[in-house]
């Protein structure tokens, strides 16, 4: 009952204050709506990255450690780890491939997997229509089958009902599908949509022929623990049998295996989330304690005029314990009704995050979204609202001195010097937690700004990128070169076209780069040790049409041919590091385990690598020598490039009619997306820099201008003691600055220890630029100017009669 | 002889929400360097607000105002305050002190505004807070205080910064009578020292105090009479 009449009270007291509570609300709607949504995102993309899995989060990743660094674990390692640990309840491995699916007459390449084991069973997803793969279709010997996704059976196959039992050709062997698997389930490689699954035994022994990735090699092997059974038993259960196997091994690996939470899985576009959002979620957090801060000084400031209503309660026998529950149910009124309203906000805003993604040559499925834990953490948040701006208002406002109170009758004096100190403690911590946001957000932005402006050492104007994956063609891999090598000669011809080369991977593009261990000849490494670098298979021409200059030796041409003396060219720094003062043309090295190759040219440095630190060096080789799946057309165009599309595709069609361009995209569009997840950060970090500023400005200015009010008698007394307007002025705005003075000293340092963090978080922040703390500085300490000056000038042209009858 | 302060025509009209209330009408008044004027009259007839006027508090609607032979009409804010500061000294019914600061605070502030140095204005704030016998409280906060030492600590700092006039606003008003008591023998005292003082008070007992005393009834003077010469209350 007690509580059922605080309630109404409360809801009273807020319907009478309308602005009050409007303010109010929407401020808490704003700090708790930023949150559920960022909350929302996290969890939906990085806790559970899997989509139409059920309880995907519970998943775990099995994942050697080589030399200190993660790498992928053998299909025949997976073989014995799943056979003898005894801690899984079922597992499965998969691998991502570029597949060429042929229907009709027509085919399409599209991204799939090959799974091993249970796939389905862990993944705990069911058909649709027809079955799943059991493993049993996954042995040696047995006929291989495909289960379409329900998005690739729509799109591809018109919902055909009668799609399951029929065959096509899968990388030009007959395959039959048996089945489509339920809506919403995209695959295990998080934010990525797969078109189909097939089991790796019959893939292998159907392709074997034409595959050019390493069969032993899966990408992901996931599992289910047993009941009872804890990540750490299993990782140890599964190091002691790697261990075992070290002897064993053949390979001349170190590899030890791992058991690790899905949410610490390499590959999918969670790992690459994983970063933002978690800076996110600390600005949000920040957003968030601003905001309950700038409604307690709220509650506060009306809890002091709510003094004598206070002290007549407890003359009238009320308890402290009642006055403390009045003021918290005040408090939870507001916190619920905010976070209504900021559910509500997050729930329009849930799917924002996608139009920060960036183009990317893969078909996507981010499905950012509010599950049930974001409505709980909503309904949480709300309740932690409460008790963050009511708990000390609470305190303080029934720690009335009843005779003073009711003696001043609720005057503007009765104000207690521990509520000014504790509203001037709430600025200070607005303050600090702004100067400490905006500093992140300039640093992640000047930092964006500093790459996206840094040379990249290739032009990027003017420049057309077509991508062909030879998995849609029948085409033998021997073939592929020279369709490539007629496609460049009809494209050179074209109007408009300056230059035209091909390459395997495309600089900056953040899908991906290879990698290779070179070892140059005479030089010697240890075991692990040996370098590494960027490796990308080009065609002739392809340093002069991406405008990288060629400083010794030659460019590559057709005689480099397959079957030739296997040649590379390597980037400067290459040169310079292991061939120091020495000519490097006609040096040789050894690719991996591979035969020599000869240096025939060195180029200027580029910077290949999208995300994470460039792996230093790059080498170059000619495509004919080492075929690749997929190849990207470079066209360095006089004008607009998207006038060599519609010829592109024509030249394309003559030449192979049933190969498509799989995309087409200006270069600079992959340097633009190179620093996609700094690029959320620094976008919506931005957002909410600002949103904090005008928090924090408000705040401020609410708090002085109350304050101010509060002591026009004071000020009064000092207009009659001789102080102008320019002394109250200072005397105003010197309080107020003194608050910033001390939040900017603190949201500095907090920035400074908060920016290390982040670096370690994003490889690309380092320390924050001094250049970004005077900018932030002077943004921060002109606003305040601004927002303590107007209760200032107010104060400083206070009419003194007036003020001094003011009671 | 010139007198202090010199008011002719004063008038001050409130305006608010289209209604005009006439505070004060063609007000005359002389007071002469070294008197002490006493200002009476019932609640509401204006007293304050020519006190307010005397003060520069606030500014009459109409007529002439001249302060130790000078106009005191039309000043810029910035001059207005210094003549508050150095030449009138206020004691307030409510004291008026800022309960943040200490007594010594409180006191040396004028001399802060007048931008006076940190040696001599602690000697002359405690030269007066000895003279209202409350050097003792120097550190204490006027909260810590009795009503009549609050107000001796008001009367200090009045006199801290050596004023022309002292204006006082009622200022037994909230003493009790042994208190209100003290606070006019200290008034009586500074008076006898030569200090000019101009008290607004309704209350008898003190306006004998006086040596002369102005009547005033709805915003008019409407008499003004003379103590005996060596009339000693």
């Amino acid at each position: 009952m007690t509580m059922l009449h605080d309630l109404r009270f409360a809801l009273r007291l807020h319907l009478k204050r309308p602005l009050f509570t409007l303010i109010a609300v929407l401020c808490l709607a704003l700090g708790i709506g930023v949150n559920v949504t960022i909350f929302g995102w996290f969890s939906s993309t990085v806790l559970n990255p899997l989509q139409g899995v059920a309880r995907s989060g519970e998943l775990v990743i099995i994942d050697g450690l080589e030399k200190g660094e993660r790498t992928s674990v053998k299909y025949s390692d997976y073989l014995e780890y799943r056979l003898a640990t005894g801690v899984f309840q079922n597992s499965c491995g998969a691998d991502m491939r570029s597949l060429g699916i042929r229907h009709q007459e027509r085919t399409e390449a599209v991204q799939g997997q090959i799974v091993t084991g249970d796939f389905f069973g862990t993944m705990e997803v069911g058909p649709a229509l027809g079955r799943t793969l059991t493993p049993q279709d996954c042995r040696r010997g047995q006929p291989l089958v495909a289960v379409l996704s329900h998005d690739y059976w729509v799109r591809r196959f018109l919902s055909d009902p009668g799609i399951v039992g029929q065959s096509v050709l899968l990388q030009g062997s007959p395959c039959t599908i048996v089945g489509v698997a339920k809506a919403g389930f995209h695959g295990s490689m998080s934010g990525l949509a797969m078109a189909c699954w097939v089991p790796l035994e019959p893939y292998l022994d159907a392709t074997q022929a034409s595959s050019d990735r390493n069969p032993d090699d899966l990408n992901d092997i996931f599992a289910r623990l047993k009941p009872g059974v804890s990540l750490s038993q299993a990782s140890d259960r599964v190091l002691a049998l790697s261990k075992e196997r070290a002897h064993q091994r053949t390979d001349n690996r170190d590899l030890e295996a791992y058991v690790y939470p899905i949410t610490e899985n390499r590959h999918g576009i969670h790992g690459v989330l994983r970063a933002p959002m978690l800076i996110l979620g600390f600005a949000a957090a920040f957003l968030f304690l601003v905001a309950c801060s700038n409604v307690a000084n709220l509650i506060l400031a009306r809890g002091a005029e709510r003094q004598g209503e206070f002290a007549l309660r407890l003359a009238l026998g009320g308890s402290k314990g009642r006055l403390i529950s009045q003021v918290m149910m005040e408090g939870l009124l507001l916190g619920l009704a905010g976070g209504l309203v900021g559910l509500l906000a997050a729930w329009a805003s849930q799917r924002v995050l996608l139009g920060f993604m960036p183009p990317t040559n893969f078909r996507m499925a981010l499905d950012p979204h509010l599950g049930g834990t974001a409505i709980a953490f909503a309904f949480g948040l709300s309740l932690l609202t409460c008790l963050l701006v009511s708990v000390l208002p609470a305190l303080l406002s029934s720690n009335v001195k009843l005779a003073s109170a009711m003696k001043e009758g609720g005057s503007k004096e009765s104000q207690s010097i521990r509520q000014r100190r504790m509203m001037s403690a709430l600025i200070v911590v607005e303050l600090t937690l702004a100067t400490l946001l905006l500093t992140l957000t300039g640093h992640v932005i000047h930092t964006m700004k500093t790459l996206q402006a840094a040379p990249t050492g290739f032009g990027m104007k003017n420049q057309l990128v077509a991508g062909i994956d030879f998995a849609a063609s029948d085409l033998e891999s021997a073939k592929r070169p020279l369709l490539i090598q007629d496609l460049l000669l009809r494209a050179r011809q074209l109007p408009g076209v300056v230059s035209a080369s091909a390459g395997f991977t495309v600089p900056r593009d953040f899908s991906g780069f290879y990698g290779c261990s070179f070892i140059p000849e005479g030089q010697t490494f240890a075991k692990g040790a040996e370098p590494k670098g960027d490796w990308n298979p080009v065609f002739p021409d392809y340093f002069r049409t991406l405008g990288i200059p060629l400083l010794q030796g030659r460019e590559f041409n057709t005689g480099d041919a397959a079957g030739s003396e296997p040649v590379a060219i390597v980037d400067q720094r290459l040169a310079r590091r292991f061939w120091p003062g020495q000519d490097p043309i006609g040096k040789r090295m050894r690719m991996g385990s591979k035969e020599l190759v000869n240096v025939v040219g060195v180029v200027r440095d580029i910077k290949h690598s999208a995300m994470g630190p460039d792996r230093g060096y790059t080498v170059f080789q000619p495509f004919t020598q080492n075929p690749m799946s997929s190849i990207a057309l470079h066209l360095h165009t006089e004008g607009s490039p998207w006038s060599l599309v519609a010829p592109l595709r024509t030249a394309l069609a003559d030449l192979a009619p049933s190969l498509p361009l799989a995309y087409t995209r200006e270069l600079v569009s992959f340097h633009e997306g190179a620093q996609f997840p700094l690029r959320i950060a620094a976008q919506i970090l931005g957002f909410l820099g600002l949103v904090t500023l005008l928090l924090a400005t408000v705040g401020t200015y609410g708090l002085i201008s109350h304050a101010t009010t509060r002591r026009s008698r004071e000020f009064g007394i000092r207009l009659s003691l001789g102080a102008t307007p320019g002394n109250l002025y200072r005397l105003v705005v010197g309080q107020g600055a003194r608050l910033a003075g001390i939040a900017f000293v603190l949201g500095l340092a907090g920035a400074l220890a908060l920016g290390k963090a982040m670096a370690s978080l994003i490889t690309e922040l380092g320390a924050v630029d001094p250049w970004v703390i005077i900018g932030v500085t002077l943004i921060l300490a002109s606003v305040t100017l601004l927002a303590l000056s107007i209760p200032a000038w107010r104060a400083a042209f206070l009419e003194p009669s007036k003020a001094l009858r003011d009671e | 002889m010139t007198p202090l302060i010199h008011l002719e025509s004063i008038k001050k009209v409130f305006t608010t929400d289209e209604i005009e209330t006439h505070a004060l009408a063609d007000i005359h008044l002389d007071i002469k360097e070294g008197e002490f004027l006493s200002i009476a009259g019932p609640s509401g007839c204006g007293k304050s607000t020519l006190l307010s006027i005397l003060g520069l508090l606030d500014t009459p609607t109409d007529g002439t105002y001249i302060l130790n032979k000078k106009p005191a009409s039309g000043l810029k804010l910035s001059e207005r305050a210094r003549i508050r500061n150095r030449e009138i000294g206020f004691i307030f019914q409510s004291f008026n002190l800022i309960g943040d600061l200490t007594v010594f605070e409180n006191v040396e502030l004028p001399l802060v505004y007048r931008g006076m140095s940190v040696g001599e204005r602690r000697a002359r704030a405690m030269g007066v807070l000895e003279e209202v016998g409350m050097s003792h409280r120097a550190k204490h906060l006027p909260s810590q205080l009795s009503g009549g030492q609050q107000q001796r600590v008001a009367v200090a700092r009045a006199l801290a910064g050596r004023p022309s006039v002292l204006l006082a606003d009622e200022p037994t008003g909230n003493l009790d009578s042994t208190n209100g008591e003290a606070v006019m023998d200290l008034l009586k005292d500074l008076h006898q020292r030569g200090s000019t003082i101009c008290m607004v008070t309704h209350d008898t007992r003190f306006t004998a105090f006086a040596e002369r005393t102005v009547h005033l009834f709805d915003g008019r003077i409407v008499s003004e009479e003379e103590a005996a010469k060596n009339h000693v209350p």
